[in-house]
């Protein structure tokens, strides 16, 4: 292993150039006020972009830290502003990973990968103040990076790498920090790995490959234990339940998914529970906290039914424990239909109040929805607050609490064509959030929903039989529209003439609507492969998807080959 | 008993397997040419056309477990003879194209039916009656075909398949060169790696085709699945697990999504990225081609609807 620890001196408004690390760039140190950040929202809402959204953003504290598009990694915050930490020198590092921690009085350490040149390096950096920047420097392959917490505010560092895993401590004086080797002991190959500080201890779960047999195994510093066969684990979270570590798993058992819990007992001995609520359904993600003093578990995760398309069908359920997770109960969160998406939640806790964050499908547009609890996850708010604009697109939600405020970060399009997005802050409080909670929701009467699709279809076809291209592209769903202009979709409308229309059937579910059509059409004049042809007066039933958006209905615009479409 | 250096047994005729015909009125049309190469006995005078169909959905759902029904008829041939129609009876109404002026009897090649349709087609030489006609050639036949979108003029094309090892209706997988090659599994591999981009803004659908014995009359199986024993790998190089494979069953013939083939986390995980892996048929014999589509897009010049055959390691 060539892990090197280069600790350098920061000071506010110097900009160093290191040496091993930052052959690429330098890094920025300065604390000034927000550079680059666009306040549109008031004082509870920022934002900043165009970013890299496939980095999904962190957050710790009021703190988030984002990648642009342009490659450099930012962190802000609605008090602070924002700031860049990398200032590039040539061309920047691609920046995979990110991670974050923050506690009051240390401010924020952010920690990431980078990969320059066919090197990766792991590096952190506390670029708050008159600050340290600490770079952990390696070679060889890293694979991910990882923070954790300690009780007396050392900060651990995880990086992994296909070679070995090590720990890095560093106390909240970033001097003298410790390497700790945790690879595992006797596996070709770990995946899927979740490391847990608590108090003084360090525990790294993992999933290990031996023989064509899948282990969760978890180190501890001084052994390693193997506590579960699996056939396979699309995740691991690992969870502080009352002092003990525990850690929570998807995993299969006799070809269906389960949700699955390790958890070490006072004794030492491990225990296995499931959540049975969640056999059979497809789990996209989850995110759980456990209450120190009585150990209550509550467990946020959206699931499907197995073979669900697209995740279609994920609906958020709240799952609760009161002994240590051998028995629950779950609540289902959202209200939105079941043939939308509603997934990858995520949770913060201040005392026993919870709140829950996740993207919502329902409005067509996918939107960042909150659901609140004020006693441990037992009883929820009676609504959901949407957080995000309905006309635009937003996605990948992260929550945490501090100062008895809720921050929300998340990314969302600049507009329909979802090829630029944002990175979206924003701050809420409890009783701000409760009482949007109890807002009654504006719903429109089912029968005028139909009347209205019921108008737009007739409108569709009515100028389809007319010829009218302006108006059955306006029809058409503006996720087409924004990447279609009027003049490429009338180009490709063929010599296709309709002639008669009928509609068959309506069939609405939420914001989506399904219509079959008997169409008869013709075309006069067709020419392929050089011939000229012609196809005769001819009767077909077809189906079309509307879909409700910027209240009204659109025609979702369907590829007949592929069946592929602008939005999914 | 021998002739020619076959093996009496299995020289019946030479048969041509369409693996793909996509049927989507009033837009998607699947073009098909078949030669008829000089030198074929007398006897030979007509092509058996048979295809094995079905509805493309189940209410909303894409049909991927459904049986097959089968449609045959009979049509004349001639040595030399190339004859072009529309399978979906859009364009000429199924008769054939191009100013074809030989006489091929009514009822033209279509398919028939009505609204979305997936389909395989066999063509095979035979008599009048449709009894198979033993050519003693094993490439006597050859076809083309075009799926096309004839409202936005969208096509991907495909050579049809000759097993020049039968020359019946059944297709097997061989490593000889003269079966099929480029099915999954064969000659010793049993996946292929592919690459697919973000979900969310490109479409990534495998055509598959389950092969074998009988496919003039069986509703053949396979099961896909990419191999995530191995993992799916993103963009960045992330190796990620799942709790098990993620498989689905194909009667007949199917597209199956690429959404289909991976759990909620892992979808989760590449919708914004897209990602590569390997794609394996288990149990089974398929043929598979891969379709990519991405609406009007300036970033990728345009409208994009491709496919093509997952052939075997590093051959065309």
């Amino acid at each position: 292993m060539s892990d090197r620890i280069i600790v350098i001196t920061c000071r506010e408004g110097i900009v160093l150039s290191l040496v091993t690390c930052l052959a690429l760039y330098v890094l920025a140190g300065s604390c000034g006020a927000a550079e680059n950040g666009i306040f549109s929202g008031g004082r509870d809402h920022w934002q900043d972009g165009p970013v890299d959204y496939t980095v999904e953003p962190v957050l710790s504290g009021p703190w988030t830290a984002y990648v642009k598009k342009d490659g450099n990694i930012w962190l802000a915050s609605l008090e602070h502003g924002a700031r860049p930490a990398l200032k590039p020198a040539g061309q920047l590092p691609r920046v995979l990973y990110p991670e974050l921690v923050f506690k009051d009085g240390h401010g924020p350490t952010l920690g990431w990968l980078e990969r320059s040149a066919g090197q990766m390096r792991a590096c952190m950096s506390c670029p708050m103040k008159d600050r340290t920047v600490r770079i952990v420097s390696q070679s060889r392959s890293l694979r991910r990076f990882y923070f954790t917490l300690g009780a007396d505010e050392t900060i651990a560092a995880w990086i992994t790498s296909g070679e070995g895993i090590t720990l890095h401590l560093l106390p909240p004086s970033w001097s003298d920090p410790v390497t700790i080797d945790f690879t595992p002991k006797g596996f070709n190959d770990w995946t899927a790995i979740a490391p847990l500080t608590i108090g003084r201890t360090n525990y790294l779960f993992f999933v290990g490959i031996r023989e064509n047999r899948r282990e969760i195994a978890v180190l501890d510093g001084v052994s390693q234990h193997i506590l579960q066969a699996v056939p396979g684990v699309s995740f691991l979270r690992a969870l502080d339940v009352a002092g003990q570590p525990a850690v929570l798993y998807k995993t299969s058992r006799d070809r269906h998914f389960v949700l699955e819990g390790l958890l070490k007992k006072t004794g030492g001995q491990w225990t296995r529970f499931t959540i049975p609520q969640a056999r059979a359904l497809d789990v996209a993600r989850i995110d759980a906290h456990a209450w120190p003093d009585n150990g209550r578990i509550l467990v946020v995760y959206s699931g499907a039914p197995e073979g669900e398309m697209r995740g279609k069908g994920q609906r958020i359920y709240a799952a609760v424990s009161d002994n240590f997770g051998k028995t629950w109960s779950v609540k289902r969160l959202d209200r939105a239909p079941d043939n939308t998406r509603s997934w990858l939640p995520r949770l913060a806790v201040l005392g026993d109040r919870v709140a829950a964050v996740w993207e919502d499908g329902r409005d067509i547009r996918s939107r960042v929805r909150l659901a609140f609890s004020p006693d441990r996850g037992r009883t929820w708010s009676p609504g959901e607050v949407a957080v995000s604009a309905v006309d635009s697109i937003a996605f990948r939600p992260r929550i945490q609490a501090y100062n008895n405020k809720f921050y929300i970060a998340w990314h969302q399009f600049r507009d329909d064509a979802r090829r630029d997005a944002d990175i979206h802050l924003a701050r809420i409080s409890w009783d701000e959030g409760m009482r949007l909670a109890s807002e009654p929701v504006k719903q429109i009467p089912p029968e005028e929903k139909r009347r209205a699709l019921e108008t737009r279809v007739r409108a569709y076809w009515q100028a389809m039989l007319n010829g009218d291209h302006q108006t059955t592209y306006a029809l058409h769903d503006p996720f087409f529209r924004a990447r279609m202009n009027f003049e490429s979709y009338v180009s490709r409308r063929g010599s296709m003439r309709y002639l008669e229309y009928e509609i068959r059937e309506m069939k609405i579910r939420g914001n989506t609507a399904y219509v079959k059509v008997r169409i008869r059409y013709e075309v006069p004049r067709i020419r392929i492969l050089g011939r000229d042809r012609s196809i005769p007066a001819t009767e077909t039933i077809i189906e079309d998807t509307y879909l409700y958006l910027d209240d009204t209905w659109f025609r979702k615009y369907i590829d007949p080959m592929s069946g592929g479409s602008a939005v999914n | 008993m021998f002739i020619f250096g076959f093996n009496a047994r299995t020289v019946n005729a030479d048969t041509l397997l369409f693996p793909v015909i996509a049927v989507n009125p009033p837009n998607v049309t699947t073009i098909v040419s078949v030669v008829t190469r000089p030198g074929i006995p007398v006897s030979a005078t007509h092509l058996k056309y048979i295809y094995r169909y079905k509805d493309t959905y189940v209410g909303s759902t894409p049909n991927h477990g459904g049986a097959c029904s089968s449609q045959s008829f009979v049509r004349p041939t001639y040595s030399g003879d190339l004859v072009s129609f529309d399978a979906s009876g859009s364009l000429g109404a199924g008769d054939a194209l191009f100013s074809d002026t030989d006489s091929y009897g009514s009822g033209g090649f279509a398919l028939g039916g009505s609204g979305p349709q997936r389909a395989y087609l066999l063509v095979t030489h035979a008599d009048s009656t449709g009894s198979p006609v033993n050519v003693s050639n094993g490439q006597s036949l050859n076809g083309e075909a075009i799926v096309m979108d004839i409202a936005y003029g969208a096509a991907w094309g495909y050579r049809a398949i000759n097993d020049s090892t039968r020359e019946d209706y059944t297709f097997l997988s061989t490593g000889d060169g003269g079966g099929v090659w480029s099915c999954l599994p064969s000659n010793g591999y049993t996946n292929r790696r592919v690459t697919f981009f973000s979900p969310d803004e490109w479409t990534t659908r495998f055509f598959v085709t389950p092969i074998g014995s009988n496919m003039d009359t069986a509703d053949l199986s396979a099961t896909v699945q990419f191999m995530t024993s191995s993992g799916i790998y993103d963009r960045i190089g992330t190796k990620m697990t799942t709790a098990t494979s993620t498989t689905k069953d194909v009667v007949c013939t199917g597209a199956v999504d690429l959404s289909e083939l991976m759990d909620a986390s892992m979808y989760a995980n590449i919708e914004h990225m897209g990602g590569w892996t390997w794609f394996s048929v288990n149990p089974g014999t398929a043929v598979v081609y891969k379709l990519e589509y991405v609406v009007d897009d300036s970033t990728y010049g345009g409208t994009n609807n491709n496919a093509y055959l997952l052939s075997t390691y590093d051959l065309p």
